[in-house]
């Protein structure tokens, strides 16, 4: 049976040391961070066995909370790797676990019954049956797609099968985030480490790293009779990053479980100010207050985003010069186009 | 009586009505993709019914897939599809989704199940779950390599089914591309799909069907036969519903010759076969992930062995 909390839990990003920590100090109740080559990003933001520890020294002298997200979906081989890993985390004093694959996660809740474990965005977890499914396999809550709307994100919180996580600094990609092997097609290289480790570099699922190509621009075009005409003008596909505002005020009055801030990825500057933005929305909340109707908050609000899109650009530019063009292996005879 | 199966998709009933199935074992109906396309069998119960009295009459074995990612407010609609497919006595299911998977589960068991690859399976822990589930035959998700595949397939004692031939999906949207790039505002979407759509960008070129963006290649198989069979692979998908007319039928009777040559322990030579698959393919040709490579790559035998 779930742990039920007495209050929404605002959970934020820690891509670093530096950031976890930042981000306590600026309000979040817990952080999640990724151990390196288990979770959906790239090395770069994921931290060290020594640096996660370090992390749960400091959360737990300040009464804070720390998430692993080993949310990949793992290889067959590596299970008992992984479920060692958590083993040793838990010995570290991790207070909960984020996972995706659903033997996985039945393996640890089996495993080890009482560690809280959270149901990955990446499970594309959609509807009530799907919350069962989840909650038969040990998850605790489950963090919702950001296609989801509010009456369906308020069936989900009334069945009460898993608790419910929202997304409230995220982005919508072009496809439902888990069902995407877009970036992999493009460029992935698969290496085991001398650990016994496999990375799928390229393939967000399985690695973390998106090279991002639903943003580079597509042209939309028909064939018809060996002829093709392009419709409109080139556009990406659609990966847009929300900072959600005006629904906080219904979330906190649901009760929801948790609030997620996602962006490893981001600055630690900013990071911190995101989660200053939502921990002071939060109390406001529930204290009573509705401040999104207030131009002070709304002028705030607005310029945390151009200071991330802004940061997001130039990532983005970044994934897609460094993926560069494909370079593959002897191809049979061309036939057509490509 | 083959010691394999070869099988494919199609979505409506005029398209059964006109593919040529006579290559293969057996038929998933119904488009797992959009439940807003009037013809979609998986929506129209007369229609299903004929679908599956014409295979029946050809000695087919007959499939019904499942919507792919149910809301809420698509249960309902999971469940009715269950129902027709217990009423209509199909051979088996196949779901993409963990929580119809638990429906029928709990509420036809005497449904035969099989999970699709946009469940997206990766592991043998997993596919152990699933068989409590109820299911019988999977497809992993198409990030799996073959030696990943055949060890679930293996430790698991279940069956894998592989793409062998045809476009892979990679990705489902919440809303149809088209209709929003062509700005079709109408509720009928007039078969948008079923038209040639393609997404160029300077890396790559991809197939459009609206909700789903696909390989702008074909995976083709032909040449590694001899190591799919080594391995113990035995159920095969092409996958063309995404094509002309001609394409499974074509495609189709090449993989039935090349199957039973490869698998009855007669000379098998691919490149018989391989000139008039790149043909047909009217792109180029690629392995997708079993070789552990990005998925638009193409790997040679010569390179395996």
């Amino acid at each position: 049976m779930r742990r039920k909390r007495e209050k929404t839990e605002l959970l934020a990003p820690g891509g670093s040391y530096e950031m976890a920590r930042a981000a306590y100090d600026a309000g979040a109740d817990s952080v999640y961070v990724g151990p390196v080559g288990w979770s959906r990003r790239r090395s770069f933001y994921e931290l060290s066995d020594e640096d996660i520890k370090r992390v749960i020294d400091y959360a737990h002298e300040h009464g804070k909370l720390l998430r692993v997200a080993m949310n990949t979906l793992p290889s067959t081989w590596e299970i008992s790797k992984g479920l060692q890993k958590i083993e040793n985390f838990i010995k570290m004093g991790i207070d909960g676990i984020v996972l995706t694959d659903p033997g996985f996660i039945n393996r640890v809740h089996t495993n080890f019954p009482g560690l809280e474990i959270h149901a990955s965005v990446g499970c594309s977890a959609m509807n009530r049956e799907e919350f069962k499914f989840y909650a038969d396999m040990g998850i605790d809550v489950v963090t919702v797609p950001t296609e989801l709307n509010i009456k369906e994100l308020k069936q989900l919180q009334d069945d009460d099968a898993c608790g419910v996580e929202i997304l409230v600094h995220a982005n919508r990609d072009f496809t439902y985030l888990g069902r995407c092997t877009m970036s992999s097609y493009f460029k992935h290289v698969w290496k085991k480490a001398s650990d016994g480790k496999n990375h799928f570099h390229g393939s967000p699922n399985r690695g973390g790293l998106c090279w991002r190509v639903c943003k580079s621009q597509w042209c939309l075009t028909e064939k018809t009779n060996g002829r093709a005409s392009e419709f409109g003008s080139p556009e990406d596909l659609g990966n847009v990053a929300f900072f959600l505002f005006e629904e906080v005020p219904d979330y906190m009055k649901m009760k929801v479980d948790c609030l997620k801030i996602q962006g490893r990825e981001y600055t630690v500057p900013l990071v911190s100010d995101i989660v200053k933005f939502y921990r002071e929305l939060m109390d406001a909340c529930m204290e009573g207050q509705d401040p999104t109707s207030d131009p002070e908050w709304i002028k705030r609000r607005e310029a945390m985003i151009t200071r991330r899109d802004n940061e997001r650009d130039t990532k983005t530019k970044e994934l897609l010069n460094e993926c560069g063009e494909i370079k593959t292996t002897t191809e049979p005879v061309t036939v057509g186009e490509n | 009586m083959a010691n394999f199966e070869l099988s494919t998709s199609v979505f409506t009933l005029s398209e059964i009505q006109r593919t040529d199935i006579s290559p293969f074992d057996s038929v998933y109906l119904g488009d797992p993709f959009c439940r807003d396309y009037s013809k979609n069998l998986g929506e129209n119960r007369e229609d299903l019914k004929k679908a599956v009295e014409l295979l029946r009459s050809n000695d087919k074995k007959v499939y019904v897939s499942s919507y792919s990612v149910p809301r809420n407010d698509d249960l309902d609609a999971a469940e009715r599809l269950l129902s027709w497919c217990e009423e209509l006595k199909v051979d088996a299911v196949e779901i993409h989704n963990f929580g119809t998977l638990r429906m029928a589960k709990n509420r036809h068991p005497g449904l035969k199940l099989f999970v699709g690859y946009l469940a997206n399976v990766y592991t043998e822990p997993t596919v152990m779950k699933l068989k409590v589930f109820g299911a019988s035959r999977i497809m992993g998700n198409y990030e799996l390599s073959m030696e990943e595949l055949e060890t679930i397939k293996n430790n698991c004692n279940i069956d894998v089914e592989l793409l062998i031939h045809g476009k892979m999906i990679l990705g489902i949207s919440e809303t149809c591309l088209l209709k929003r790039r062509l700005e079709h505002k109408e509720d009928d979407c007039m078969d948008l799909c079923r038209r040639d759509f393609h997404l160029v960008s300077s890396k790559m070129f991809l197939r459009t069907f609206g909700r789903v963006t696909m390989s702008g290649k074909d995976v083709c198989m032909i040449e590694h036969l001899p190591e799919v069979i080594r391995r113990g692979f035995k159920v095969f998908r092409i996958e063309s519903f995404a094509e002309n007319r001609d394409y499974a039928g074509n495609v189709g009777r090449i993989y039935r010759k090349a199957l039973e040559e490869a698998t009855g322990g007669k000379d098998f030579n691919p490149y018989n076969y391989l000139p008039e698959l790149q043909k047909i393919s009217r792109s180029n040709l690629c392995n997708g992930y079993y070789f552990a490579t990005s998925g638009q790559e193409y790997v040679t035998a010569g390179q395996r062995s």
